[in-house]
This record gives structure tokens, C-alpha cells and sequence, in this order.
């Protein structure tokens, strides 16, 4: 089995530092910790290569870093290359490859004006269906009006996601939204894609956060906290939008969550924190009801009730989520991780989930192309 | 707007492959689809380069049932006849 212990934060937000630089911030308390002990780098990043102009940043950084002969890689699975960097890094561990590997999950994306940004990031749909000027909040947009209409769910529903989660951030000395908004800001706030609002979606960030993590036998004889890594379930839908038989749901999030909570032993009901992949706040409440949490068409019932508040019985995107911590894409799934390392060994401060034993991130690729979902427990 | 029909099942889709998605059959048949029928139409403000600042994005169906998307500069409601076509930059609807 393998365990997170330690993890690191850069704040997000728009930042003037270049990528290499960002990704040497988080990693490096880490490196001055465990330099000596890292046998392997795993970079979380997707897209360099279009914001940064750069290409193999696992050598860049790592070089950065001195730990020049350290073995590297680069991992980019869109905005679910954290969740993916885990599994690598959980597998591998797994398999004896490798003993201590340090995770850096980073994006540097503020350096475009947004329009540019919205069409880099929309270079992961198809071109056929890309073509006729789709966005990733687009598609947003279309998955609200369909769930709003299907589930007879109060457009507040939707906006109180954004209220939660900027509650949240504000509790979040790394987030990048340190303010809250209230449910009438968000909306009146500006339409991006109707009915969506600016502060339903994430804003674009810069960031980076590096993790530890190792064999369960070497952390044992370790002095400090860790978090088992009790199950991984990794699931692909299809990348064509135009495929999809439902727009409520997303094939690949009840498949990856499954498989987690399957290979876990560990059932939705018992999870105690949890973070979603919410880069449009419907998505907080499509993935808390494939994830298992609640029944289909329920969720935003369960987001009216404050069931899904850090005070609640499932805090939901403690951390602010990619809604208002924000979301520098290959940083996310890792910052995931994280904050349940955080909050499961009690370091997550005012944002504290009381009790938390048990946890799940939901680190997702595309508009569901493919996700990740992980389940931690077993603190030490 | 190009769909790709299967020679082997009639399965008709928008993005190519090349094995059928139903049957793995490998043979082809290019649909020319210039009609549908609207399933949903939002206004998109925040729009993505090297589009026009604001416009309607239409989800419409077709006759063989493929769900396809298309660009207007009005909104249109649901259960409307759209007339679709290519344009340069990408696919537009307007209202049978
Ligand atoms: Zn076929």
C-alpha cells in the first residue's frame, strides 16, 4: 500500500514567477526534507508546452531542483494529469519500482488573455465538434440547463455551490479567491455561458503543490503522520461529446469511483471529506451524485441543505475546490490529494473537517474524457 | 456538417474512426447533413479564440439521431428545424 506524507503549497493565483520556478516552490521544503531519499519525480502539468513554451519540464525542474540524476517524468492528462500523477505514483510503488517518490503538480497559465486560454484548453475536444466555437464552459452551460429542467433543481442550487466554495477559499490561506461572495453576487455576477455565472466557474490560475508519498512499511518508520492510499479507480468515457447519451451524468466519474470504493473496501456513506473536480460549480453536484454520495437528481438537494458544508455530514471541497482555490490544471488533482492529506491528519487549520478519518478526491480530464478517483484512510 | 456512416451497421457518428463504435466494422460512408432539430441552444459570452465575442451555441439532431453542434447569432428555440452549414469557421445555423 502506499501513503502521502508531506505535501507543500504555492499560493494560487496570478503569479509572476516562470513554471520552473513555481514548481521549485512547493517542491522545495521537500527536497530540503527528503532530498537525499527521492528516488523518482512525477510533474503534473498539462500544458506547458502551449502557455509556457517549454517541453520535458521534468528535467527543467528537477534540474532546478539539483536532483539532476533523479529519474523523471511528466505526466499531462488535461485537468486530470494530478489524479493520474497518484495513480502513477501509487503504482509504482505498488510494484517496487520506485521507494519515495516526489509528486509536483504545476500550471502556469495567467501569462494569455482568456479568450486565448479558452481556446487552448478547448483543444482537447474534438476539432470536429470544436469547430462550431465549443469551450469546456459551454458545455457547462448545456449540463446545467439539462440537469436544472430534468431534476426540477432551483437555479440557487447551482449558484450556492459558488457561496459554499468561496466560503471556503476564504479559509484557504493558498486559494486563490480569499474572499466570500454571497449568494446575491454570484447571481448578478457577469454571464459567461448562460446561465452560468463568472463566479460558478474556476478562475485561471497559477500554482503549483508537490506530495511525498511512499510504501506503507517505509512511513511506518517514519516519525511523522501519513495517509494510506486505500484504493484508485481510473475509468475513460468518450471524448466525443456528441457520443454521450446523457449530459446529468458522466460515465467515466461513476466508473472511476466505483472502481475506487470497490477496491477500497470503503463505502461513499463512510467518507468523511471529499473533493470534487468543480471547474463549473454544476459539476460539484453531477460528481457528488455518480461518485455515489447521493442519489441521482438529489445532489443540489443535498447543497440546500448544507449537507455538503465543512459543518456538514460530507464537506465537500473543504479546500475552496477549483472553484475558488483555483485550478492551474496540472496542479489540481495533486492539490486534491493534498488537502485530504491535510485534513485527515488535522493540518488543514479554520478549514478543518471535524473527525476526518476517511477521504476522496475526484481528479477529472476533459469534460469527463476520463477521471481518477481515489479513496485515503488509515492515518497513523 | 460530414457524418461518417457505418457500411456495415448504419451506425452514424460525427467524429471519425476508424473502427465503427457498434460493430468494429472498418467501411464507411460519408452523410452530408445540412438540417436538424434543435435540442438546446446557450448564449456563450466568454467565447474562445479566434471566434466572435458572443454567440448562441445550438445542440441539435439530426435525422439519423447524431447529436451535432452549430454556431447562431440568434437563439433558437427548442423543437425548431435548424438549416446547417460549413462556413470557414466552423459550422452555423439559422432557423428553417
Ligand atoms: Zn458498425
Amino acid at each position: 500500500m502506499s501513503v502521502i506524507f508531506d505535501a507543500s503549497f504555492s499560493r494560487f493565483g496570478k503569479r509572476v514567477e516562470g513554471i520552473i520556478d513555481l514548481s521549485a516552490e512547493s517542491a522545495l521544503p521537500l527536497v530540503r526534507k527528503y532530498g537525499k531519499d527521492i528516488d523518482f519525480i512525477i510533474v503534473s502539468n498539462s500544458y506547458s508546452g502551449e502557455y509556457n513554451g517549454i517541453s520535458g519540464i521534468n528535467n527543467l525542474v528537477s534540474t532546478r531542483l539539483s536532483l539532476d540524476s533523479i529519474p523523471s517524468v511528466r505526466v499531462d492528462n488535461t485537468s486530470g494529469s494530478g489524479g493520474s500523477a497518484i495513480l502513477m505514483a501509487h503504482s509504482m510503488i505498488e510494484a517496487g519500482v520506485a521507494q519515495n517518490i516526489l509528486v509536483i503538480g504545476a500550471e502556469k497559465m495567467t501569462s494569455y488573455p482568456t479568450r486565448k486560454s479558452t481556446s487552448i484548453i478547448a483543444s482537447l475536444l474534438h476539432p470536429e465538434e470544436r469547430a462550431a466555437g465549443l469551450s469546456l464552459p459551454s458545455l457547462a452551460a448545456f449540463m446545467t440547463k439539462a440537469y436544472l429542467q430534468e431534476f426540477g433543481a432551483p437555479r440557487e442550487s447551482v449558484a450556492r455551490i459558488a457561496v459554499k466554495n468561496h466560503h471556503n477559499g476564504s479559509l484557504n490561506p493558498y486559494a486563490h479567491f480569499q474572499s466570500e461572495v454571497s449568494l446575491d453576487e454570484v447571481m448578478n455576477s457577469r454571464i459567461i455561458a448562460d446561465p452560468l455565472r463568472i463566479y460558478e466557474f474556476c478562475p485561471v490560475s497559477d500554482g503549483s503543490v508537490s506530495i511525498m508519498m511512499t510504501s506503507e512499511e517505509n512511513a511506518s518508520s517514519m516519525s511523522g503522520n501519513y495517509v494510506e492510499i486505500l484504493g484508485t479507480g481510473a475509468a475513460s468515457g468518450t471524448s466525443s461529446i456528441s457520443a454521450r447519451q446523457s449530459l446529468t451524468s458522466i460515465e467515466s466519474v461513476k466508473r472511476a469511483s466505483e472502481l475506487a470504493f470497490r477496491r477500497s473496501g470503503v463505502k461513499p456513506s463512510y467518507v468523511d471529506v471529499a473533493e470534487l473536480h468543480d471547474m463549473a460549480a454544476i459539476l460539484e453536484i453531477v460528481e457528488s451524485e455518480d461518485a455515489g454520495f447521493f442519489r441521482k437528481g438529489h445532489g443540489w438537494e443535498a447543497v440546500m441543505n448544507g449537507e455538503t458544508e465543512i459543518t456538514g455530514s460530507l464537506p465537500i471541497n473543504a479546500s475552496g475546490g477549483l472553484n475558488s482555490k483555483g485550478h492551474p490544471i496540472g496542479a489540481s488533482g495533486v492539490a486534491q490529494a493534498a488537502e485530504i492529506f491535510l485534513q485527515i491528519t488535522g493540518g488543514a487549520g479554520r478549514r478543518q473537517v471535524k473527525d476526518a478519518r476517511i477521504g476522496f478526491s475526484l481528479s477529472m480530464a476533459g469534460f469527463g474524457n476520463n477521471a481518477t478517483a481515489v479513496v485515503y484512510g488509515g492515518a497513523s | 456538417m460530414i457524418l461518417r456512416r457505418c457500411g456495415n451497421c448504419g451506425e452514424t457518428f460525427l467524429v471519425p474512426r476508424v473502427r465503427c463504435p457498434k460493430c468494429f466494422g472498418e467501411n464507411f460512408d460519408e452523410v452530408v447533413v445540412n438540417e436538424g432539430v434543435v435540442s438546446d441552444c446557450i448564449e456563450i459570452i466568454a467565447t474562445p479564440d479566434p471566434y466572435p465575442e458572443r454567440y448562441f451555441l445550438v445542440l441539435a439532431k439530426t435525422v439519423d439521431g447524431v447529436a451535432v453542434f452549430c454556431r447562431s447569432d440568434k437563439e433558437i428555440a427548442r423543437g425548431s428545424t435548424v438549416v446547417i452549414e460549413d462556413l470557414e469557421l466552423g459550422p452555423v445555423c439559422r432557423k428553417a
